[in-house]
């Protein structure tokens, strides 16, 4: 019955996490031990990560309607140890500029008035999905505190979280009505703190039977659409280190830019107020945390519409391509042996380097773009954010299906050609993206900027072009850190950086100096773009190291020089990215 | 005697010369008020000069006074000010050409007027011809103050948005409110290109974009039923945001819209660069007046 239901369906949707089905995503979610360890405990949680890296499908599976279903499914006890509260932020009133209007106090004032009652409200609508928990006792017990914290008559029988939330509701109605009205700006109401409206009620809960050794995690989303006054006061909540009752979880797009003063003028600290969490993930290899939960999110997927196949065998590689990889591995191995490599560890090394260069640099500079399939491959582009992996193979599925027809025959497989020419269109079309419309789809990009990051990552691919077949060393390197990153040369390139972050043609990490200690930053660009290069999708461990002036002058126009001399290559090891 | 006050917003355009002095012909002011943005006060400059000589010819009083494109605090608060500085008999009828203003302003005006219960029309005169862009440089997308609509955190976003040739604002909106519905009332009839120009259901925003058609140029309240209609099945399921990249009659559409349902809230993107060149002439046969 199960895939009578879904056979219809694209199992590679990606859709954000709000607006799937409860069941998909409870069904689609895999459970990263790790994140998941930090997720329900008991401590504040900054978690990292850019758009589509899962951070919201993370929180929302831990809120308390979807650990409610998960038990029910796999017939646990409910709750468990800690229930989730999820609070989004991307929300038209989040967005609202009125409170500008207000001199600095009042403004803070309101914006915290707004936030508390987004949070109360969140409260209400998730606790309200698990009611039937709650014993009569309790339910009666919240209904005499929720009528008291509101000063409203609560009837009888009526849910004690539909009335906070419709409470909630008309109030906020009313103050915005307030603040919509006339041409000047007053507060002419009574306005809400953490510590007057969320306290309370987190204190009714620990007081029912049910929760009352629950622990209660504020899961807060997108925390970077707040506004300042909110960020600042969250980051306050998040330095009150009592966290018995509650905790926060918070993702943030972008941690590195992110504001953490709190609103009394200090700063909240990672290790002390809070433990940060990266759910951007580096991904050199199929063995990384990576590449195992890209394909584990596959398989999943693949089994819930009823095709039973692994990742490798549903998005095989093209036969003659892997036989030309072989073929060329093999006279890697060759070639280190005619320069007297002799044990097996050093050939291996050999093979990783170069055996797929070797076949890069074998290909007529005339022929076709190389042929661009298989799992691994997928796994490759998506540089790490499962929603760059999710979206090729959901148009690689509507190819398949509007080829094949949408008969009742689950498919087997997609096509290696299929793979390749999905794969080919979208990396043209994001080219095509960054060529027309940066300025236009990216708030802060100016044309000027828009041309200077075209020349910038045009002269970077043609560079790695060069690298691949010709460098002696690092043939397959595809990541770069900056050197010789002088104030003036920052003050020129951060801003087209950051753009390009945000942009999301790189993605920046963090990792060790190899020269003096300390930790420098490092871009990995999306691989998406790589195929409209012919370049590999397949990097390997370490990063060139490209002077500061080169990318200036590549912004303008100018190829970056391969010269070793201009450009040291930083060997990179097991743990640098 | 009842005191009559045109209101524009200065533009480098031919047709916001041309129409404003119609407007001077037909409305007959005492009092024109022109606001000019700093940013753009050269190119504007010789337009004002010949609007002014224009009002002089006419025994028109006229008041230049400056207002901010870029921050929207200052530029509602201003606006505040110099409207109720102008409007000092509330029994004043106001005339507001919006040509050449920008969509946030032309809110936070009609607001006013609105708030102020002044007896208020609006007035759009078309260019002849346009050229292939008006604005670049997006900024980030902003809800108008005090037209924000009604917001609850617990609903999703439905974003709709009154279509023009821009579709990467439309774009834009999407990747920063990420909306669950985006409707799109798409312009009707063939003008301008508007077949082959106007498709934003084509493109790839990863979302479904369910359109409809609307005349934009229409600001009849027509045009507001037929939005009505379509948000009614809606119903108090979705925060809806709404705005307009065609014309600017359809600006004055959604205000009408919000003041009917106040739950919509208006929303604007603002753009660092403008073409000095968008517009030739003005076609006088095909001039919007609609009362406020």
């Amino acid at each position: 019955m199960k895939n009578n239901i879904h056979h219809l369906k694209n199992p590679f949707e990606f859709d954000a996490a709000p607006n799937l089905e409860p069941e998909l995503l409870v069904s689609w979610f895999i459970q990263d031990f790790n994140h998941s360890r930090f997720l329900q405990s008991t401590r504040n949680v900054l978690i990292n990560g850019q758009r589509g890296c899962g951070k919201s499908m993370a929180l929302i599976y831990n809120s308390a309607p979807y650990q409610k279903l998960r038990a029910k499914i796999r017939e646990e006890e409910f709750p468990q140890s800690s229930i989730g509260i999820y609070v989004p932020c991307n929300t038209p009133l989040t967005h609202k500029q009125e409170y500008r209007l207000l001199p600095e106090i009042e403004q803070a004032i309101l914006s915290e008035h707004f936030f508390v009652y987004g949070i109360g409200i969140s409260i209400a609508k998730d606790l309200n999905a698990i009611e039937s928990e709650f014993s009569k006792e309790d339910l009666e017990y919240l209904r005499g505190e929720f009528a008291y914290l509101t000063s409203k008559p609560l009837p009888g029988e009526q849910s004690p979280f539909l009335f906070l939330k419709n409470v909630f509701r008309e109030f906020l109605k009313k103050d915005q009505e307030m603040l919509a009205a006339g041409t000047d700006m007053h507060v002419e109401f009574d306005t809400n703190t953490f510590y007057t409206l969320i306290l309370p009620i987190l204190a009714a809960l620990r007081e029912t039977k049910l929760l009352k050794s629950v622990h209660i995690s504020l899961l807060i989303d997108d925390a970077h659409d707040l506004n300042m006054h909110q960020r600042a006061i969250l980051n306050s909540w998040i330095g009150y280190r009592e966290h018995s009752v509650f905790s926060f979880k918070v993702a943030i797009a972008g941690m590195r830019h992110y504001d953490f003063r709190t609103a009394f003028g200090g700063s909240i600290l990672e290790g002390h107020d809070y433990i940060a969490v990266d759910f951007d993930q580096p991904f050199q290899n199929d063995e990384s945390d990576f590449g195992q939960f890209a394909r584990e999110v596959v398989e999943k997927r693949l089994i819930d519409v009823g095709i039973n196949k692994t990742a490798d065998d549903f998005f095989p590689e093209g036969a003659d391509f892997k036989a030309a990889i072989t073929k060329y591995m093999d006279l890697a191995t060759q070639k280190a042996q005619e320069k007297g490599i002799a044990d097996t560890k050093s050939i291996g090394d050999y093979r990783y380097k170069y055996g797929r260069a070797l076949y890069f640099r074998s290909r007529d500079n005339k022929a076709n773009r190389p042929m661009y399939a298989g799992f691994s491959t997928l796994a490759h582009l998506s540089t790490g954010v499962i929603r760059n992996l999710l979206e090729p193979c959901y148009w690689m599925y509507e190819q398949l299906l509007s080829e094949s027809g949408r008969g009742n025959n689950l498919p087997e497989m997609v096509p290696a050609h299929i793979q390749s020419s999905i794969i080919l269109d979208r990396s043209d079309k994001y080219w095509e993206f960054i060529r027309t419309n940066l300025s236009r789809r990216i708030a802060g990009c100016s044309e000027n900027d828009a041309t200077k990051l075209v020349s910038l990552f045009t002269a970077l691919c043609e560079h790695f072009v060069e690298r691949l077949k010709k460098h002696e060393s690092e043939p397959r390197v595809i990541t770069f850190s900056i050197s010789a990153y002088s104030e003036l040369l920052k003050a020129e390139l951060e801003p087209l950086l950051k753009l390009a972050e945000k942009a999301q043609l790189i993605y920046v990490r963090s990792g060790p100096k190899k020269k003096g200690g300390g930790r420098e930053d490092f871009y990995i660009l999306n691989r998406m773009l790589l195929p409209a290069y012919g370049l590999d999708a397949f990097g390997q461990h370490g990063r060139a190291s490209i002077q500061a002036k080169y990318l200036v002058a590549a912004a303008c126009g100018k190829p970056i020089p391969l010269g070793v001399a201009e450009n040291e290559i930083i060997q990179g090891g097991l743990f640098d990215d | 005697m009842t005191k009559r006050l045109l209101v524009t917003v200065a533009g480098w355009e031919e047709r916001f010369l041309k129409g404003c002095e119609q407007d001077v012909l037909t409305f007959k002011p005492d009092h024109l008020l022109i606001l000019f943005s700093q940013e753009y006060s050269e190119w504007t400059s010789q337009n004002r000069l010949s609007l002014i000589d224009f009002c002089n010819n006419n025994d028109v009083k006229v008041t230049e006074e400056l207002l901010s494109f870029t921050d929207q605090v200052k530029s509602f608060q201003s606006l505040v000010d110099l409207l109720e500085k102008s409007i000092d008999d509330p029994d004043t009828v106001v005339r507001f050409n919006a040509t050449t203003s920008p969509r946030d302003i032309i809110w936070s005006v009609l607001h006013v007027l609105d708030a102020k219960s002044i007896r208020a029309s609006f007035s759009y005169y078309r260019a002849l011809s346009y050229g292939d862009w008006i604005s670049r440089d997006a900024g980030v997308p902003r809800l108008v103050i005090k037209r924000s609509g009604i917001m609850y955190p617990d609903l999703q976003t439905c974003l709709l948005v009154l279509s023009g040739y821009d579709d990467h604002r439309l774009g834009q909106l999407i990747r920063k409110f990420e909306p669950r519905k985006v409707l799109v009332g798409k312009q009707t009839g063939d003008q301008l290109g508007n077949v082959e120009r106007n498709n934003p259901q084509n493109n790839d925003f990863g979302i479904n974009i369910e359109t409809f058609p609307l005349d934009c140029f229409d600001g009849s309240p027509q045009s507001v039923e037929d939005i009505l209609e379509k948000i009614k099945p809606i119903g108090d399921n979705y925060n809806i945001i709404a705005t307009t990249l065609g014309p600017k009659p359809s600006a004055l559409t959604l205000f009408r819209l919000t003041k009917i349902n106040p739950n919509v809230g208006l929303v604007y993107i603002p753009a660092k660069e403008y073409n000095q060149y968008y517009s030739h002439g003005i076609d006088l046969a095909k001039t919007t007046i609609a009362d406020i």
